[in-house]
């Protein structure tokens, strides 16, 4: 067992908890963290697969799933306000619809 | 999805099962995972090979903007996709009467809120800008920078004072396109200048990345409050 | 310049156009359509060359001039240009339709043009790009412009069904980066030829196979993973429906396609590909039986979206064996083709009918709230390539399908084919004989049956939409030809 590995099995567990929940809630925030927390699981085994020792046993950090990572956060951001900003609508609709027209 | 208040409409049986096929897919991953634990494979040694030749001296930050240059303008057009969208369902809400509207209308803000705004906004404003400079040698960027700066206008807008009334106003669309704009504009011209996309010119690279990720923070600052504001209420309309 | 637009870097200009289209239609308060519009046509050119010149040789890009593993590499063979090209021509018939669809200054048409460069950006993307990652990037700017896309019809339940669909998409693109991840963990690499010549059939390349495969299933919607498509395909304004059903679908169906013949061949197996094959059987009964009890007319035809997509994957049994995988491969192009008219078609002139109605139920519809012969003309003959009759594109899919059934003695896909048939001219003429209906319509109908004109434009768009649909079926020797030109298939 070494480092990399545990941050592995760590992010596959993350990305499991989360698509648990994702699938059994139905709130749609927790849904939406939920998925949230599937996708630093992704990052997760990401980040595990830069820690590499080389061949003579130092330590060498891969830097491109760092940025693969930076991508991906920008990515998840905007879909999480996306789906904020759906949310957000729908409970001004459903508000309105129940009050009824004005 | 019809019963917003009580979780799980998923009955017990249900969510068993799926907890046992969610722990067959763990082991399946966790043996896979397992008989790679000591793969050597990494792109650390090509990187390091070309990293003189791409401007920057931070690995990531020339992943980013020079080696995956066209990932990072996908992933500003994403940021821009959810602003404009934001800004249209805005448009189509019907502003006072809707519920989020009448529950912030009541708060003033706080004199402590006013004054910790004028304070912390030109040190936000710093610690932008030197986030942005500092990510061609160590962590740091573009995306970072833009996130202080937003952040400091959704302090302006709690307190009151909020930067923009108008999200159709041509400036802040022209903000919106900045960033994606840059790294387009840089691709296509480097097509005509070297004849190669997103090719730049090895005695200019670190100042052309320089200049696409200012235009790209102040982008993504412009980007991240457009959405924020998209779901808050104004307090400017009537 | 000319050179510029030419060769390799053509593949960059398909992407690139687009986007700068959705930049310069945001920058205008006013008329953003305009920009949107060059670039439609123009990528229709762009298209075109792209077929031409795919003919001879396979082109390969690497952007920045870094090559794999190091950097992206966008690559076009025949497939990838077949794709390119149905969905600019496509897109320009939308792309016209829309014109008179959404009211001039609206925010709903001036978020329509941004919204549809980017997804058009993000399916030229799919289809040429050679980098794993990037495909993620592509697929979240694809799903992403698809859900704003159908909240412009912004009533509660286009945003709930818009919601419930970005959710959904969402999972589907983590389950396709956690396989991308796998693979980056054991293999460092990204880029899918790179892939295809490493992996082998361990469990890490099948579970990563899996992963991905099953994340873009539900993007595909392939039963019984399609309970969002409905309430999304049948929500959306009818530009946008055309346009989701004909080619965003497409594009998921086609990187499954390219993940399990091209790049992870060896960890793809027969049974997982027999499992996809009763699968996509049990979407074209499934999905023609709901089709079949619909009640509103965009309903029916997304049910039917949903039967289609099923023959696309009851071919991949065929697709995996070698007596037979050519003229599969030619069957499953058709069928993309083939329906990517005829339900574009199919969509636009529902589009045509419920604004002539003002309504969608089926129940209450007749032949006097028809706009015009124009529109029956054209659901009339895509209806007819939907069910699989000659002479249309449809009918040449699935004769390709049952040849290559028959010759491999799969008569259960031969027999589920066949009924599929029935049960679609059994839909179709459900739709088509509101259309002959001449009975007055219901009396609670008589106060608001006052005539919307539906523009010219909007029914051509229709109709020539079904005319493509048709030519198809004449044409079949010269299209498969410019399929077949240079496929590897191994």
């Amino acid at each position: 067992m070494n480092t990399s590995l545990l941050f592995s099995l760590c992010g596959v567990a993350l990305f499991l908890l989360g698509l648990y929940v994702a699938l059994t809630t139905t709130v749609m925030l927790r849904r939406i963290l939920a998925i949230n927390i599937m996708g630093n699981g992704v990052f997760m085994l990401f980040i595990a697969s830069a820690y590499r020792r080389g061949e003579d046993g130092v330590l060498v950090t891969d830097p491109v799933p760092h940025a693969l990572v930076l991508t991906g956060i920008v990515v998840a951001v905007s879909a999480t306000a996306l789906a904020l900003t759906l949310v957000c609508r729908l409970h001004e609709l459903s508000h309105a619809s129940h009050e009824g027209p004005k | 999805m019809n019963a917003p208040d009580t979780d799980s409409a998923v009955p017990l049986l249900g969510r068993l099962l799926l907890a046992i096929a969610l722990i067959g897919i763990a082991l399946v991953l966790g043996w896979a995972l397992w008989h790679q634990a000591n793969a050597q494979t990494s792109l650390t040694a090509i990187v390091t090979t070309e990293l003189p030749n791409s401007g920057v001296t931070n690995p990531v930050t020339a992943v980013l903007l020079n080696f995956r240059a066209f990932d990072t303008m996908l992933e500003l057009a994403v940021l821009l996709l959810v602003a404009v969208t934001a800004g249209m369902l805005r448009e189509h809400k019907t502003a006072p009467s809707s519920f989020s509207d009448r529950a912030v209308e009541s708060a003033f803000p706080s004199p402590l809120l006013l004054s910790l705004a004028r304070d912390l906004t030109p040190v936000m404003i710093l610690v932008s800008a030197y986030l942005l400079w500092v990510g061609a040698k160590e962590p740091g960027g573009a995306f970072q920078a833009g996130a202080v700066l937003a952040s400091a206008g959704v302090l302006a807008h709690f307190s009151g004072r909020p930067w923009l009334s108008d999200h159709q106003d041509v400036r802040i669309r022209a903000l919106l396109v900045l960033g994606t704009g840059a790294f387009l504009i840089s691709a296509l011209a480097m097509l005509g200048v070297t004849g190669t996309y997103f090719d730049y010119p090895f005695a200019w690279a670190g100042a052309w990345i320089l200049a696409i990720e200012t235009a790209a923070t102040f982008s993504i600052a412009a980007m991240l409050y457009v959405a924020f504001c998209a779901v808050m209420p104004s307090r400017e309309r009537p | 310049m000319s050179e510029l637009m030419t060769g390799p870097a053509l593949l960059a200009w398909l992407i690139s156009l687009p986007l700068l289209g959705a930049l310069a239609s945001i920058a205008l308060k006013h008329g953003g359509r305009w920009p949107a519009l060059t670039v439609v046509i123009v990528n229709l050119g762009l298209a075109c060359l792209l077929v031409a010149s795919t003919q001879s040789a396979p082109l390969r890009y690497a952007l920045g001039g870094w090559e794999a593993p190091l950097g992206i590499v966008l690559y076009a063979d025949t497939l990838s240009a077949m794709m390119i090209g149905i969905t600019a021509l496509v897109g320009a018939v939308v792309s016209w339709y829309s014109l008179g669809y959404f009211a001039p200054g609206s925010s709903s048409e001036r978020a329509f043009w941004p919204l549809w460069c980017l997804l058009l950006t993000a399916l030229n993307t799919l289809f040429l790009s050679g980098d794993a990652f990037n495909l993620y990037v592509g697929l979240e700017i694809l799903s992403l412009s698809a859900v704003a896309l159908v909240t412009l019809s912004s009533g509660l339940e286009a945003i709930q069904a818009a919601l419930r669909y970005l959710l959904v998409s969402l999972m589907g693109s983590l389950c396709y980066l956690l396989g991308v991840a796998l693979l980056y963990q054991a293999y460092a690499t990204l880029d899918l030829a790179l892939l295809a010549d490493v992996t082998g059939d361990g469990v890490l390349e099948r579970a990563a196979l899996a992963l991905m495969v099953a994340g873009l299933l539900l993007k595909t919607a392939l039963f019984p993973l399609h309970f969002w498509l409905p309430q999304a395909h049948a929500g959306a304004p009818a530009p946008v429906s055309a346009l989701l059903s004909a080619l965003v679908l497409k594009a998921t169906f086609y990187l499954i396609l390219r993940l399990w013949f091209d790049t992870l061949t060896e960890a793809a197996t027969y049974l997982g590909a027999l499992l996809l094959g009763l699968l996509g059987c049990a979407a074209i009964l499934w999905g023609s039986l709901q089709a079949l009890r619909a009640q509103r007319l965009k309903q029916l035809v997304a049910y039917s979206t949903v039967a289609q997509i099923g023959y696309l994957f009851a071919l991949f049994p065929l697709l995996n064996d070698p007596r037979v995988a050519d003229a599969a491969f030619d069957s499953v192009i058709y069928f993309v083709i083939a329906h990517a008219c005829a339900k574009g078609a199919m969509f636009l002139a529902a589009g045509n009918i419920l604004t002539a109605a003002g309504h969608g139920r089926l129940a209450d519809l007749r032949a006097a709230n028809l706009p015009s012969a124009i529109t029956l003309f054209a659901l009339a003959i895509a209806g007819v390539s939907l069910i699989g009759l000659p002479p249309t594109g449809g009918f040449i899919a699935k004769w390709l399908l049952l040849q290559s059934a028959l010759q491999v003695g799969a008569w259960w896909l031969a027999g589920v084919v066949l009924l599929g048939g029935l049960l679609a001219a059994a839909y179709v003429f459900r739709v088509l004989a509101v259309c002959f209906d001449v009975s007055p319509p219901p009396t609670s109908m008589e106060a608001s049956s006052q005539r919307t004109i539906v523009s010219a434009g909007r029914q051509w768009s229709a109709l020539i939409l079904a005319l493509v649909a048709l030519a198809l079926g004449f044409l079949a020797a010269p299209v498969l030809d410019l399929f077949d030109a240079n496929l590897v298939t191994d």
